[in-house]
């Protein structure tokens, strides 16, 4: 009986219907994942491998090439050795992305949450004035607020501090946009329920609508991450000190002046995110589902 | 709809939010409005429309303006046209195969990179020595970064970040759809591009809304790797309004760079008020 039914149930041909649409996806998938490749390949090289096939990128003149190598001739730890242990720097700068990145992942967090529950489910006069405003700034590049947010930091003495990237960074209304549109799929019946229940507003909103919302907010935290680590404007102007620049911008001077370190350090800055980002994708893929189909 | 009284709790959740919005965006754009209607910033000395014209004038803000308007133009009909297509296809695919979903998880790494990490392939490509020198070269060597082709290297690398996030977006909505109304059209004779412009796209045109949005927000963010690669004055190919804005705020012209501000955000309402009004007539 079963023998039977495995003979019927025949495994899909490879019909060239298939082939044909496997192609453009093979294609892209090579395209997006390629320049990764390359920067693992690299990481492993040694000193001379690398300088012999890159080094001669900056220079004004040169006889020879760059030359592509996806396998390293020769597998070595040696540059990790180099970037991570002998010399400070990069940790240094590292260090100081996470510092930036980890408030304003929490402040955005936390604002984000109450302020897209408070545009979900309540219809407070102005309502759709103020969320229009927020959309606006939203797509607004970031140089478009910022003499202005200079002048106010400046006048609260955080220009050169930390606070003045992570404070403005917490309140970009991005993350209560995302969350807002986000917690409107939240059932009000089981908010309701709650609510007869004699339950305050703001108990509602821990212990229900919270937990409900949770692959919004694993989202929301995702691409906050994501982007907090590459920022590049603000540290630019609001820091004022080349000591507190994070990794973001200081990766392009690595390429330059050390290119022995730079791939290990492209890896070592990409790894953690694709991590975090490995660990949330279940959330982060129904986080996108949820919020934009209406 | 009816406004309770349980309403206006709703402004104690925004609250935090809303000072904060206030205090870091809106009321100091409101101060640049001010600053675009003065002379220079210490003195409060009106001049009218005077930096309007200054900017009008200005060719360097035609440049970035018109460099803007470019990457738009070209970017975003691009990025939702191919991954649209691509998130057809690949629907196409899950359904006859289980591998599928893996290609998914490679492809989203492009967009999940940080912009510093990227521009060490783009250098090694197109350097002066880089590989597409040698490749294509033939014994001259083109500054590509520092060219015309700037723009279309530029372009691609906006392409290669964010096609993977939009085409999930589409993989997502479409799979939304209820099939059975294909099944209904499949019985009145439709074919699969009927089915597919008359169907699929209407059905989506809120995603579509979206999806333009984030574009937009993309072509602006990448001013990053414009930045990391070709510092504050690139080429004129890829000059952008960031850099017209930021060379301003380095050169003390705060009143130049808040008009360019206040116009700017004039363009994007008008532009959000029309997106909106599409996606509210699906």
């Amino acid at each position: 009986m079963r023998v039977r039914e495995w003979i019927y149930i025949k495994p899909k041909k490879l019909s060239l219907e298939l082939i044909i649409c496997y192609i453009p996806v093979l294609l892209f998938t090579v395209f997006t994942v390629f320049p990764v490749l390359f920067m693992f390949s690299g990481s492993f090289m040694s000193y001379y491998e690398v300088n012999y096939s890159y080094g001669m990128l900056f220079d004004t003149d040169s006889a020879r090439f760059a030359v592509f190598k996806l396998i390293p001739m020769e597998f070595t730890l040696n540059q990790y050795y180099m970037a991570l242990l002998e010399s400070c720097e990069f940790l240094y700068r590292f260090w100081n992305s996470v510092v930036l990145t980890l408030p304003i992942l929490i402040g955005t967090l936390i604002i984000s949450a109450l302020g897209g529950y408070g545009f979900a489910k309540f219809n407070f006069p102005f309502k759709n004035k103020i969320l229009f405003l927020y959309i606006i700034v939203m797509l607004l590049p970031y140089q478009v607020t910022l003499v202005p947010t200079f002048i106010v930091l400046n006048k609260l003495n955080l220009i050169g501090t930390r606070l003045a990237v992570i404070i403005p960074s917490i309140f970009a209304p991005f993350g209560v946009f995302l969350l807002s549109r986000f917690m409107e799929n939240i059932d009000t019946d089981i908010l309701n329920s709650g609510r007869i229940d004699g339950a305050s507003e703001w108990r509602i909103f821990l212990s229900i609508a919270l937990p409900m919302a949770k692959p919004g907010i694993a989202s929301l935290a995702i691409l906050n991450i994501i982007d907090s680590f590459s920022m590049v404007e603000q540290p630019l102007v609001l820091l004022q000190d080349v000591n507190k620049l994070p990794l973001s911008i200081a990766l392009s001077e690595i390429n330059r002046t050390d290119i022995g370190i730079a791939f290990v350090c492209g890896v070592v800055t990409i790894t953690p995110v694709i991590l975090i980002f490995l660990i949330g994708k279940e959330h982060l893929l129904e986080g996108i589902s949820n919020s934009v189909v209406k | 709809m009816e406004r309770t009284r349980r309403d206006y709790i709703g402004i104690l959740f925004v609250l935090p939010s809303l000072l904060g919005f206030v205090f870091f965006f809106a009321a100091p754009f409101f101060l640049s409005i001010i600053y675009s209607f003065t002379r220079s910033i210490g003195s409060f000395n009106f001049v009218g429309l005077k930096n309007y014209i200054d900017l009008f004038n200005s060719e360097s803000f035609a440049l970035a303006f018109s460099n803007t308007f470019k990457f738009i133009g070209a970017g975003i009909p691009l990025l939702v046209s191919i991954s649209l297509l691509l998130a057809v296809i690949f629907i196409h695919l899950i359904n006859k195969s289980p591998v599928a979903p893996h290609f998914l998880t490679a492809n989203i790494t492009s967009m999940v990179i940080p912009s510093a990490a990227v521009i060490l392939f783009v250098q090694v490509l197109f350097e002066r020595y880089g590989v597409i020198n040698k490749a294509f070269g033939g014994g001259v060597i083109t500054d590509y970064l520092r060219s015309e082709y700037a723009f279309y290297i530029i372009l691609v690398l906006f392409l290669w970040k964010n096609l993977s996030y939009s085409m999930i977006i589409f993989i997502t909505a479409i799979g939304q759809i209820d099939k059975s109304i294909y099944e209904a059209a499949e019985l009145d004779g439709a074919n699969a591009s009927k089915k597919f412009f008359y169907m699929t796209v209407p059905l989506i045109k809120p995603t579509i809304v979206f999806v333009i949005i984030m574009g937009i927000i993309g072509i602006f963010k990448m001013f990053r790797e414009s930045y990391l690669l070709t510092g504050d004055y690139p080429h004129s190919s890829i000059y952008s309004l960031q850099n017209f804005m930021n060379n301003n705020f380095y050169n003390l012209n705060y009143q130049r760079l808040s008009a360019a501000s206040v116009l700017f955000f004039l363009i994007m309402s008008v532009a959000v008020v029309l997106m909106l009004r599409v996606r509210h007539e699906g």
